[in-house]
This record gives C-alpha cells, structure tokens and sequence, in this order.
C-alpha cells in the first residue's frame, strides 16, 4: 500500500502527533500509516482524508490496482 | 471530530496523551519486572510468605491497571492500530499460557515421578504471562500490522 498522507501533511503543515491528536489516534499510528505498513479502518482512512482536505481515493494506493489500471 | 478543536488546545491535548500513553507503558512495563522478580523468588524459596504476596500484588496492580490503556482499549489513549495488535498478543499470550498449564498438568500430574508445588507453578505461569504478552506485542507492534 503506497500513501501520500505525509505530503499533504507537510501541504497543512501539520506534525504527526497534531494529525494524530486530530483523527483521535497515537502518532505511532501515523508513522506506519505514512510508511504503508498499517492497513487503516475505513473510518480512519475517511477521518484522515477529510482532515487534509482530499478524497480517500488521493491517499490511498494499492500495487496491484496500478497493474490493474496498467492490463486495462 | 476533534478536528473542529482550536490548534492550541489540540497541541496540549496530544501532549498530554503521549505523556499518558508513556505512563501506562511504563506502568506494565515495571509491574511486569515486579512480577517476574516475585515469580522467580517464589520459586526459588517454594513460599509467598512474608512481603513477598505485597509485592505480588503491586505488580499485578501496576501490570493490569495500565494494561487497557497500554493496549488501546480505552480512551482517551484508544487507539485502533494499538487495539488490533493488543488483543491478537493478548489472545497469543493466552494461548501460550493454556499450553503451558496443559503441560504442567500432564508432566506433574500424570507423570507420576515428577512433582511441584503451587506456589512453583504459579510463578511458572506468572512469568509465562508476562514474558508472553510483552513479547508478542513488542514482536507485533514491530511489524506494524497484523492481518
């Protein structure tokens, strides 16, 4: 899973713990979210999106949608 | 959302969580100290006399009153990543423990020649859940995810 959380983060300039404390989560949280090792609940994932002011679909990226889009 | 909260209040509030979220940490952590140290005194001594069932107590005081909140499972520390791993190494832990017990029970039980005393085997699995639940979060809460 590939996100671009950190770059509209640093777009709102908003520090992980400040994105943390906003969508009520620890800032660990944040960390491996914005590394792509953390699979989020919809909730958050929407909770984050509105946060930084973009859709979900901006955010979140998977590997094999790419290929999909790639066959397609 | 707490993202209708003023900046300021947010900053002080995060704060704040991250200082709490550290106590609990170290709350279980030198609760579970406690408890190995007592564990491994009652087995060495076969006794829970003196100030040694105190000191049994202070460390499950200190283990499980920062438990939830080390885990994620309460607020204000609730958190969702945190809650996801703390209950499948809660859940390993347990497992571990039930094994164990089985063990201790077909070894000295049906096993005839060997024997051990209560206070012997509660230490065992007092150890057993410490070193069990602290392990597997610290190894799951590496790994950042679990499936």
């Amino acid at each position: 899973m590939r996100t671009a959380i950190k770059e509209h983060r640093a777009r709102m300039n908003l520090t992980q713990e400040q994105l943390a404390d906003k969508v009520g989560v620890r800032r660990e949280t944040i960390v491996f979210l914005e590394k792509g090792k953390y699979n989020p609940s919809l909730r958050l994932a929407h909770d984050v999106a509105t946060v930084l002011g973009v859709g979900i679909d901006d955010l979140f990226s998977f590997d094999d949608e790419k290929r999909e889009d790639d066959k397609g | 959302m707490a993202g209708s909260q003023p900046e300021g209040k947010n900053v002080e509030e995060s704060g704040k969580s991250t200082s709490m979220v550290r106590a609990r940490t170290i709350s279980v952590y030198i609760g579970g100290i406690l408890l190995i140290a007592c564990a491994v005194l009652m087995m060495m001594g076969d006794t829970v006399g003196g100030i040694l069932w105190l000191e049994v107590m202070l460390g499950l005081g200190l283990f499980m009153g920062g438990m939830s909140e080390f885990l994620g499972l309460r607020k204000p520390l609730k958190d969702e990543r945190a809650a996801r791993i703390g209950t499948l190494a809660m859940t390993y832990s347990w497992y571990t423990v039930l094994l164990l017990v089985s063990s201790i029970t077909m070894v000295f039980g049906f096993g005839g020649g060997y024997k051990i005393s209560m206070t012997q085997a509660v230490g065992t699995i007092l150890i057993t859940i410490v070193v069990s639940s602290l392990g597997f979060h610290w190894y799951l809460n590496r790994k950042g995810d679990v499936e």
